[in-house]
C-alpha cells in the first residue's frame, strides 16, 4: 500500500496491472449515519416480524428471538454479501464495504466484522469503534482491522458539461498546475454560482484584462483551447 | 495528444464498458462485452496511466479510475464454490483449523473446564458458596427449574413452549459465544474473561444442584446438550485467544497484517461453534427438556454424545496424516 498524505481521506492501492487505484474512505460521521438508518429498518423488521407471527401465539416468541439473533448479528453480513457491500443504510449514504485492495468484500471478510461489532460496540455506544477509527490512518474500527476490510465512498459518475462557444488559445504559456485549474474551472463552472464564477474568473484579469461576465467567458475560451478545441 | 482528441478517440470503448456496469448480473454474463473485458480493462489500465501522465483534467482521470476499478472488482472477484462446502468444512477445513490451533483450542477448553470443575467441586462442599457467584433470586430459579413433578426441566414453569426455548438458546448462547471470541481482541483479555466466567457460574449450579440433591433432574437435563455447548464456550475462547495471541506476538507480520491472518483463521473455528451451539440448542429444547424419557435413556445417549464430541476433537487435533 502506497504512502498517502496525512490529512487526506484518498487511499491508493497498486494494482497487478502496475498502477494506482483510489477510493475516498468515509469517516466516523457518515458511517454513523449508515448505521442509525441500519438500525431504524432493523427494528422495523424486528416489528413487523414479531406483529405477524403474534399470531401464533406462543411457538412465535421462540421465531421472533430466533429473527431478532439473526438481524442483530446477520443483517449487515447479508446485505454486504449479497449487494456487493452494501446495507439499506450504507446505500443512502453512497458508502461501500470493500478489501483492503479495494476488491468486493467476501462472506468471510463481511462475517468477521460483523462479528467484532460487539467489541466496537464496548464499554457503550461504539466507543471502541470510534476510537480506534480516530487514530487509524484509513478510518478502520477494529472489525475492520481483523477483518481487513474498509469502508469507502462509492465512486459517482461525475457530469462534465463543457460550455459552447469559441476556443482562445493562451496569450502567454501557464504553467501545467494553473492549465489544470482553468480546465477544472471550464468542466464544472456549471456548479459554481455566477457572482462565484465572475470572482474566479476576475482573478485572472491580467491575463485577459476584463471582468465580470465578458473575463468568465474569457477563461472558459482558454479552458476548451487547453482541452484542445480547434479555435 | 490534447485531452479532446483522446477522448474522442476512446469514448466507445468506455461507454462499452459503463453501459456493461449498469447491467445486472445476469444480464454481464449473457452480455458481448463480457468477452471483451480482459482486452477493455488492460486498455482503460494503460490510458489511466497515460490521462495521469499527461495531466489531464481531473474529472477524465476521475471517470478513467471509477472504471478501472470496476472492472478490476469485475476481474478479481472471488467465485463462491458452493458445492460440498459443508461436508468439506466438517471433513476437512474444521478439523484442520482445530489441529493448526491445538495449543489454543487446548487453552480454550482447559480456561473454561479447570475454573468449571473446581467451583463445582467447591459449591458442592459447601453450597453456600453459591450465593457469591450467582444472585440469591436466580439461585431460586434455578431450584424451581430442576424441581421433581416438573413436566419440562431446565426452565421456568411459565415460560412457553419448545420452540420459545429453542429461540431463547440460539439467542442467548449463540450470542455469548459471538462475544467470548469477538472481545479475543483487546489482547486476548476478553475471551480469557468470558471463558473464566462462564466456567465459574455454570461449576457453580453443577456444584449446588449436586449439594442440593437434584442428582435425578439437572444431571439427565445437561447431560446431552452440555456436550456441544460447553466445548462450543471453549471453542469459542481459542478463536478469540488467537485475535489476541496474533496482536501480542505477530511473529515476522505487523499486527495489523497478523490479526487479519489470524482472524481468517479463528472464523473457521468459529464456524464450526456455531454449527454445535446450533445442534446443543435443538437438543436442550426438544430432547433435554422432555420429562418422559427415562434418565437412563438421557444418560446412555449423553454419554454417546460426549464420546463422540471428544473423539472428533481428539482425532481433529491429532491431525491427518501427511
Amino acid at each position: 500500500m502506497a504512502a498517502r498524505q496525512i490529512l487526506s481521506n484518498t487511499i491508493r492501492v497498486e494494482i497487478p496491472e502496475g498502477i494506482d487505484l483510489h477510493a475516498e474512505l468515509a469517516g466516523p460521521t457518515v458511517r454513523a449515519y449508515a448505521y442509525l438508518l441500519d438500525l431504524l429498518i432493523r427494528s422495523l423488521l424486528l416489528a413487523v416480524i414479531s406483529i405477524v407471527l403474534a399470531i401464533f401465539d406462543d411457538a412465535a416468541s421462540g421465531l421472533v428471538l430466533i429473527s431478532y439473533f439473526l438481524l442483530e448479528w446477520f443483517y449487515p453480513v447479508f446485505f454486504e454479501i449479497r449487494f456487493a457491500g452494501q446495507t439499506p443504510g450504507k446505500k443512502a449514504f453512497n458508502l461501500v464495504v470493500i478489501n483492503n485492495d479495494l476488491t468486493p468484500v467476501r462472506a468471510e471478510a463481511s462475517i468477521i466484522r460483523n462479528l467484532l461489532r460487539a467489541v466496537d460496540f464496548l464499554p457503550f455506544l461504539y466507543l471502541f469503534g470510534l476510537l480506534s477509527m480516530t487514530m487509524s490512518h484509513e478510518f478502520k474500527r477494529l472489525g475492520d482491522y481483523a477483518a481487513g476490510t474498509l469502508v469507502a465512498y462509492k465512486p459517482e459518475k461525475k457530469q462534465q458539461d463543457l460550455p459552447e462557444g469559441k476556443a482562445v488559445a493562451l496569450p502567454i504559456p501557464l504553467t501545467v498546475e494553473e492549465q489544470k485549474s482553468i480546465i477544472s474551472f471550464t468542466q464544472r463552472y456549471k456548479q459554481l454560482s455566477r457572482p462565484r464564477q465572475q470572482e474566479l474568473a476576475n482573478l485572472l484579469a491580467d491575463l485577459h484584462d476584463k471582468q465580470d461576465d465578458a473575463a468568465v467567458q474569457r477563461v472558459l475560451a482558454y479552458g476548451l483551447s487547453l482541452l484542445g478545441k480547434p479555435s | 495528444m490534447k485531452e479532446q482528441a483522446f477522448v474522442q478517440q476512446y469514448e466507445a470503448d468506455w461507454q462499452k464498458l459503463e453501459a456493461f456496469f449498469l447491467l445486472s448480473r445476469k444480464e454481464q454474463q449473457r452480455s458481448a462485452t463480457a468477452s471483451e473485458l480482459p482486452r477493455l480493462y488492460r486498455r482503460s489500465c494503460n490510458q489511466l496511466a497515460l490521462a495521469k501522465e499527461r495531466n489531464y483534467s481531473l474529472i477524465l482521470v476521475e471517470r478513467l479510475n471509477t472504471l478501472v476499478n470496476l472492472c478490476h472488482q469485475q476481474m478479481y472477484q472471488h467465485r463462491p464454490r458452493f458445492q460440498f462446502a459443508f461436508l468439506r468444512f466438517l471433513a476437512m477445513d474444521f478439523p484442520d483449523s482445530l489441529h493448526k490451533n491445538r495449543y489454543l483450542v487446548l487453552a480454550g477448553m482447559v480456561l473454561f473446564f479447570v475454573p468449571c470443575l473446581l467451583t463445582a467441586w467447591a459449591v458442592a462442599l459447601d453450597s453456600d458458596l453459591i450465593y457469591s457467584l450467582i444472585p440469591a433470586d436466580q439461585v431460586r430459579s434455578f431450584e424451581s427449574m430442576y424441581a421433581e413433578g416438573s413436566e419440562h426441566f431446565g426452565r421456568k414453569r411459565d415460560a412457553g413452549s419448545d420452540i420459545h426455548m429453542f429461540g431463547y438458546y440460539i439467542y442467548n448462547n449463540i450470542g455469548i459465544a459471538f462475544r467470548t471470541f469477538a472481545s479475543g481482541i483487546l489482547l486476548g483479555l476478553g475471551s480469557l474473561f468470558f471463558l473464566f466466567y462462564n466456567g465459574l457460574t455454570i461449576g457453580g449450579v453443577i456444584g449446588y444442584m449436586a449439594a442440593e440433591g437434584y442428582q435425578n433432574t439437572f444431571f439427565p437435563f445437561v447431560i446431552g446438550h452440555g456436550a456441544f455447548e460447553l466445548t462450543a464456550i471453549g471453542l469459542s475462547g481459542a478463536a478469540g485467544l488467537k485475535l489476541g495471541y496474533a496482536l501480542l506476538s505477530p511473529g515476522q507480520y505487523d499486527r495489523a497484517t497478523a490479526l487479519r491472518l489470524a482472524a481468517r483463521d479463528a472464523i473457521i473455528m468459529m464456524y464450526g461453534a456455531f454449527l454445535m451451539l446450533v445442534i446443543a440448542a435443538f437438543l436442550e429444547a426438544f430432547w433435554s427438556s422432555s420429562s418422559h424419557l427415562p434418565n437412563i435413556t438421557k444418560y446412555i445417549s449423553g454419554a454417546i454424545l460426549w464420546a463422540l464430541v471428544i473423539g472428533f476433537f481428539v482425532i481433529a487435533i491429532r491431525g491427518r496424516k501427511a
